[in-house]
């Protein structure tokens, strides 16, 4: 891919070529950092979204329900992998429209439309039904594997429900949470059917530049420099989380020791 | 450790070298699959068709593999540029016809990827004059295509909240009461030629640099009036769920659709003109099933394959068969009548003599990047 982003495009064919004319072309153009900007956010603020969104259920499942309740709730998260992303994206389109079910029922209480597709909120609702159920089963496995005996130790020791969360569970499960994150962000980032289907590609994300570079031109090796750049952002991302999730357990381990 | 490992290890190192023996095997059957497909590919009574999305379906070609045994291997796609790569990224042989939009017709001869094909061979007769000898078609006095199905890019359009007289004009993406409400194709090409056509530009795509600036900036000024770019589907959920009021570059194809499943959609050509698709269909050059490729194109031109292509449920379109016209007509009015192909005043082909409907060319005076990188500005905005 790397090499493809000094290709050139002759007669709608890609010939081998030594150029940095697609480099310059795409990172001086101020709609890609637009893009860039627009995917980064929308991707971060899914992130912490969706880890606020499902801390509370993977909560509950992992340490408070029983064994058998807890099945049937790892088995209804499991239960959207069935059903391709792009079906559960238009069934978003169609209950969120103007005329769509959430619409109609604000309706009924006498209030105007709410435009909720075609925009940032749409895109975020898009990636959160893509990302919620592997960030809440990979919550569940890091919270069902704490040590209760941490928590009920907080408990005598006088420590509150909502202290004990934070000072106990949520750094014991800290690298299950900080991956789910990371791996959020990740799909995220390079989602096409979320800021297609419901964000109306207005404005567009860089996936939907991506797109464009092939259908107008079919320059691929301009789409390959947005490629490159996405990959090395997501690169980028992922070593800052696993810093954060290692990084601190080495500190402390090396302090432990001496 | 290791002299002794390997003096014990004979029969495993055996084992490991049969174990390698057979994954050699079964990795050269699981190579040659495609050579045992293969055969399915040279029988001569299997075309190998590159065409727009939903032409290779039953409802399509049924009636043809039914009559002739021949059966269709279809690669679809859905854009013209899509097209290009597809056909110059295969090895010669992979496709035996290929449908285009007739301004990538001129394209595929100048890459000499097409073969002549014989006006005698094709019942033209029952063509409309105009579509006998299309321009687009004819390169030397040869004939590299013939047109199967066409029609028209203008205004789409929600009947409850518009009026005929507002869609008269490409004027009304632009009025106050329909912000939030002008929806726009992701395809840059529809779009923006609606906007040159109204902007007076006769020949929509050929158009000077300055005339591409004052194009780029009479569109940017739609973008507070935008609820969103989409793709088909898109579109075709936005008109039917109220998402969009009015469209650009939509025609019958799409209204007509929406109209079938009892939608308040029509389309219209405003008085600026609209842009016409088409869909020509050609002979590869070198295709060894020169005959069965003919008996598709007969199929397709005839009043069969006409009247097929018409109602598909993918899209609707215009042929330019006048028999297949008259037998819409008479065996299905009502989807006559959604594809204006009546005898009233207003008839579609009536509105193409006109000239409100405006052959499609390729942009000459800028690339196709330039006007891509245009519409990518303008979305994001």
């Amino acid at each position: 891919m790397v090499v493809m982003t000094f290709w050139t495009v002759r007669n709608f064919q890609l010939a081998p070529d030594f150029s940095f004319s697609n480099w310059v072309t795409i990172l001086s153009a101020d709609y890609v950092w637009d893009a860039y900007a627009r995917s980064f956010l929308g991707a971060g603020l899914a992130s912490v979204l969706v880890t606020l969104l499902a801390f509370p259920c993977a909560y509950y499942l992992g340490l408070k329900a029983s064994p058998r309740v807890r099945l049937i709730g790892a088995c209804l998260i499991m239960a959207p992998f069935f059903t391709s992303f792009l079906v559960r994206a238009y069934t978003w389109r169609t209950m969120l429209g103007d005329q769509g079910v959430i619409n109609a029922i604000l309706g009924w209480f006498g209030f105007e439309p709410v435009q909720m597709i075609n925009n940032l909120f749409g895109s975020i609702i898009g990636y959160l039904t893509l990302v919620m159920p592997l960030v809440l089963l990979l919550q569940l496995f890091s919270l069902s594997a704490i040590d209760r005996r941490l928590i009920e130790a907080a408990h005598n020791l006088g420590c509150g429900p909502y202290w004990a969360i934070l000072r106990v569970v949520v750094p014991a499960a800290k690298t299950g949470i900080i991956l789910a994150a990371a791996f959020s962000f990740v799909l995220a980032f390079g989602d096409l059917i979320s800021p297609q289907v419901l964000g109306g590609s207005n404005p567009p994300t860089l996936s939907i530049l991506i797109v464009d570079q092939v259908r107008g031109g079919l320059q691929w090796p301009r789409a390959a420099v947005i490629a490159v750049v996405m990959v090395l952002t997501l690169i980028t991302v992922v070593t800052a989380a696993m810093v954060m999730t290692y990084g601190g357990n080495r500190r402390q381990s090396i302090r432990g020791k001496s | 450790m290791k002299k002794i490992g390997n003096k014990n290890t004979p029969p495993r190192s055996r084992s490991r070298r049969k174990f390698l023996r057979q994954g050699v095997a079964a990795g050269a059957v699981a190579l040659s699959a495609p050579m045992l497909i293969r055969p399915a590919k040279a029988d001569k009574q299997v075309l190998n068709w590159l065409t727009y999305s939903g032409h290779s379906a039953e409802e399509v070609i049924g009636p043809f593999t039914e009559a002739t045994g021949i059966k269709i291997q279809a690669k679809e796609y859905a854009d013209g540029e899509k097209m290009l790569a597809l056909i110059h990224g295969s090895p010669a042989g992979t496709f035996d016809l290929v449908t285009s939009d007739a301004p990538y017709v001129e394209l595929l001869v100048k890459s000499n990827l097409l073969q002549a094909m014989k006006p005698e061979d094709y019942d033209l007769d029952s063509f409309f004059p105009e579509f006998r000898s299309w321009e687009q078609h004819w390169f030397d006095g040869k004939l590299m295509a013939l047109m199967t199905s066409w029609g028209y890019n203008g205004l789409a359009y929600n009947t409850e909240k518009l009026s005929a007289a507002d869609v008269s004009s490409y004027d009304v993406m632009w009025r106050d009461d329909l912000k939030g409400k002008l929806g726009m194709r992701d395809w840059y090409l529809p779009i923006m030629g609606c906007i040159s056509a109204g902007m007076g530009h006769k020949d929509p795509y050929n158009i000077t640099n300055e005339q591409f600036d004052a194009l780029k900036k009479r569109m940017f000024s739609l973008k507070p009036n935008v609820a969103g770019f989409w793709n088909f589907a898109g579109v075709f959920d936005s008109l039917a769920n109220g998402g969009a009021y009015v469209i650009p570059g939509c025609g019958d194809w799409i209204a007509g659709l929406l109209q079938r499943a009892n939608h308040k959609i029509a389309s219209a050509v405003p008085k600026e003109g609209a842009i016409m698709w088409t869909e020509s269909v050609s002979i590869v050059r070198g295709t060894p099933r020169l005959e069965q490729a003919n008996k598709l194109v007969r199929y397709l031109t005839g009043v069969e394959g006409q009247t097929r292509l018409m109602t598909k449920s993918s899209y609707m379109a215009n042929g330019p068969s006048r028999t297949a016209w008259d037998h819409l007509a008479k065996i299905n009015p009502r989807e006559a009548e959604m594809l204006h192909m009546t005898e009233k005043e207003d008839n579609i082909m009536n509105v193409l003599r006109d000239g409100r409907i405006i052959p499609r060319r390729l942009p000459s005076n800028q690339s196709m990047e330039t006007w891509q990188e245009a519409y990518t500005q303008f979305q994001n905005l």
